[in-house]
């Protein structure tokens, strides 16, 4: 072909379908994160607890099991599995996920809005939604890996083991597990988010999400203890997902509690009622609606800096 | 002869304290500082003037031990009007709330930034293409961070302890300043809280230049700190928090679990965090030394 007869063409090959355009991102974005030897070892750790949960499950219902260690009684020696067990579960991935959370997150999202990167995302066919639910769907993968994943597979090995339709019993428990997880992973992700993209810096957005998880909870715990009231419990986020999980599983009500309280030198018992149900899910949901707010007017391909 | 280098380095070192003062008050990263130090400043003086009514109910019994009716009775709770309990309740608020969370988390942000928002900004290489040593650098960095600390936390400690003794209202708050042991308790919480911006300053400054991402040691350093309380006495000792609570005038209990220590004494508190912080910042010196920039991992 002739040099004169060279022109532009258009790409005639297959194209991406639009709706799993932001996948492409993600694909990328979990690519980099994994790299990370410390996110490696974060989900190896993360695998820990529910392997021995997995094995706890298996000795209850092996005879053999519990006469290699030779444990007559099962009910005596084992913890029993029921709503308990899974919420501990959920507990303790639900931290672990905040810890993957904090070190996965704020590069994600930090880096390319720190180096005017976004416009070079947004000039493609890819809407600013598309472009924090990419990012988001890559830390979505790994928390599912980290809460209910596990969860939902030590449930079916429960339920298999332990017959007599215990899982038909027990669906509350899935319920409370997979909704559950849900609701933290998402108030996690847009959390790391929204904090990322207004300091568009990942070591303090790191801080800045350390502080916002440990520093309302130590104000909280003082509410509480000076005011006689559960109320500060509403500004601890894993007392929050406690409430409201405690909810899902069936397992949570607004109890009433003793609390010591100094009064004109005498220490007297104030009885105090545990926070509702619905403050919790609403505390949340406007933490979600903030996050989502600070999120739109962040990730914007440029802004005007004034001053 | 040896040259005195001393009038020059302290004016390069005022030069560098203006320009970080500036920047670590002024900036909009200093935002969520005072946002922080804030944070106590308003609850006491929720504390000090909302007093929540409490309702309890009590068994009424008779000449011979039977139950009557039940009593109900409303009181009015403060615990910051009662002198009885006041200091060891304000003792507890500024434990747990300003030395280990606002002090901590602020020395955090404070020192940390003070080389790894330069990296950040791609403006490091600006002080060290100046005439300036490395290590007058550091020394001029330390003390801008000290300045915005102490500015900050000690307001944070002196607004705290205005709504401590206001709730005791104008007369007892001036007769327990003046007369009692006020005065030498309201030196004692500054005191601290100047020791924790020097100790966690420098501590923050050195981690900020050794690792690249500090936020792990931190996050290791905030659990020891925590957990000091559960630690046996020699372990006590390699912590920051042990000698400053070692200073309070008001002993706290640190709850049944806890191994007690004996508090370590004044004259060995006071000079042991300024010797760590000396040997802190030697360290930090020395790293300096060597450092090289590399700005493409930062962002």
């Amino acid at each position: 072909m002739g040099l004169n007869e060279r022109r532009y063409v258009p790409y005639a090959g297959p194209t991406t379908a639009t709706w799993s355009r932001f996948l492409v991102l993600s694909r990328y974005a979990l690519r980099d994160v994994l790299r990370e030897r410390l996110v490696v070892l974060l989900l190896v750790v993360s695998g820990i607890y529910p392997l021995g949960a997995a094995l706890l499950i298996y000795a209850r219902y092996n005879l053999g099991f519990l006469a290699l260690l030779n444990i007559q009684s099962a009910d005596r020696f084992l913890p029993p599995i029921g709503v308990s067990f899974f919420e501990v579960l959920l507990v303790v991935q639900g931290v672990l996920a905040f810890f993957l959370t904090l070190f996965i997150a704020p590069p994600m999202i930090a880096r390319d809005l720190a180096n005017n990167g976004l416009a070079l995302y947004l000039c493609r066919p890819l809407s600013r939604f598309e472009y924090v639910i990419g990012k988001m769907t890559a830390l979505l993968w790994l928390l599912t890996c980290t809460t209910w994943l596990p969860g939902l597979l030590l449930w079916s090995l429960q339920a298999g083991m332990a017959g007599g339709g215990w899982g038909a019993d027990h669906l509350r428990i899935l319920l409370g597990i997979v909704v559950g997880s849900w609701l933290w992973m998402m108030v996690l992700a847009l959390l790391a988010f929204a904090i990322s993209a207004w300091v568009r810096w990942k070591l303090a957005a790191k801080a800045a999400l350390l502080g916002v998880f440990f520093i309302p909870s130590i104000f909280g715990n003082v509410i509480d203890a000076r005011f006689a009231t559960h109320w500060g419990r509403l500004l601890n986020l894993l007392e929050l997902m406690r409430v409201t999980c405690g909810g899902l599983f069936g397992n949570y009500t607004a109890g009433e509690s003793v609390v010591a309280v100094y009064s004109n030198g005498q220490a007297i018992d104030v009885v105090v009622r545990d926070i509702p149900q619905w403050s919790a899910w609403a505390v949340l949901a406007v933490l979600c609606a903030t996050c989502v707010l600070m999120l739109s007017r962040k990730v914007r391909a440029y802004e005007a800096v004034r001053g | 002869m040896m040259a005195n280098h001393w009038p020059l380095w302290r004016r390069q070192i005022a030069a560098i304290v203006r320009l970080e003062v500036r920047k670590s008050l002024f900036h909009r990263r200093a935002l969520i500082l005072y946002l922080l130090a804030l944070a106590p400043v308003l609850l006491v003086a929720l504390l000090a003037n909302i007093h929540p009514t409490l309702v309890r109910t009590s068994a009424v019994l008779d000449a011979t031990g039977h139950y009557v009716r039940e009593r109900t009775v409303v009181q009015r709770h403060g615990p910051l009007q009662d002198p009885a309990v006041a200091p060891l309740v304000f003792a507890d608020l500024y434990n747990a709330m300003i030395l280990r969370s606002v002090v901590f988390f602020g020395c955090v942000w404070i020192f940390m930034n003070l080389f790894r928002a330069e990296l950040v900004d791609r403006s490091l290489h600006f002080y060290f293409l100046a005439a300036v040593r490395r290590e007058v650098l550091v020394a001029g960095k330390f003390i801008a961070g000290l300045v915005t600390a102490l500015t900050l936390f000690s307001m944070s400690t002196a607004g705290a302890l205005f709504f401590y003794y206001q709730a005791r209202g104008y007369d007892a708050a001036m007769r327990d300043i003046w007369d009692g042991h006020g005065m030498a308790q309201v030196f004692t919480y500054l005191g601290m809280t100047w020791l924790g911006c020097l100790g966690y300053g420098a501590l923050f400054l050195t981690m900020g230049l050794f690792f690249r991402n500090p936020i792990v040691p931190a996050l290791v350093v905030y659990g020891w700190e925590w957990l000091n309380f559960l630690l046996p006495p020699v372990l006590k000792k390699i912590s920051i928090i042990h000698y400053l609570t070692s200073l309070s005038r008001v002993p706290l209990p640190e709850g049944g679990a806890a191994i007690v220590a004996v508090p370590t004494p004044a004259y060995i508190s006071i000079p042991g965090l300024v010797v760590m912080t000396g040997v802190l910042l030697y360290l930090a010196s020395r790293r300096i030394r060597s450092m090289e920039i590399n700005y493409g991992g930062e962002a």
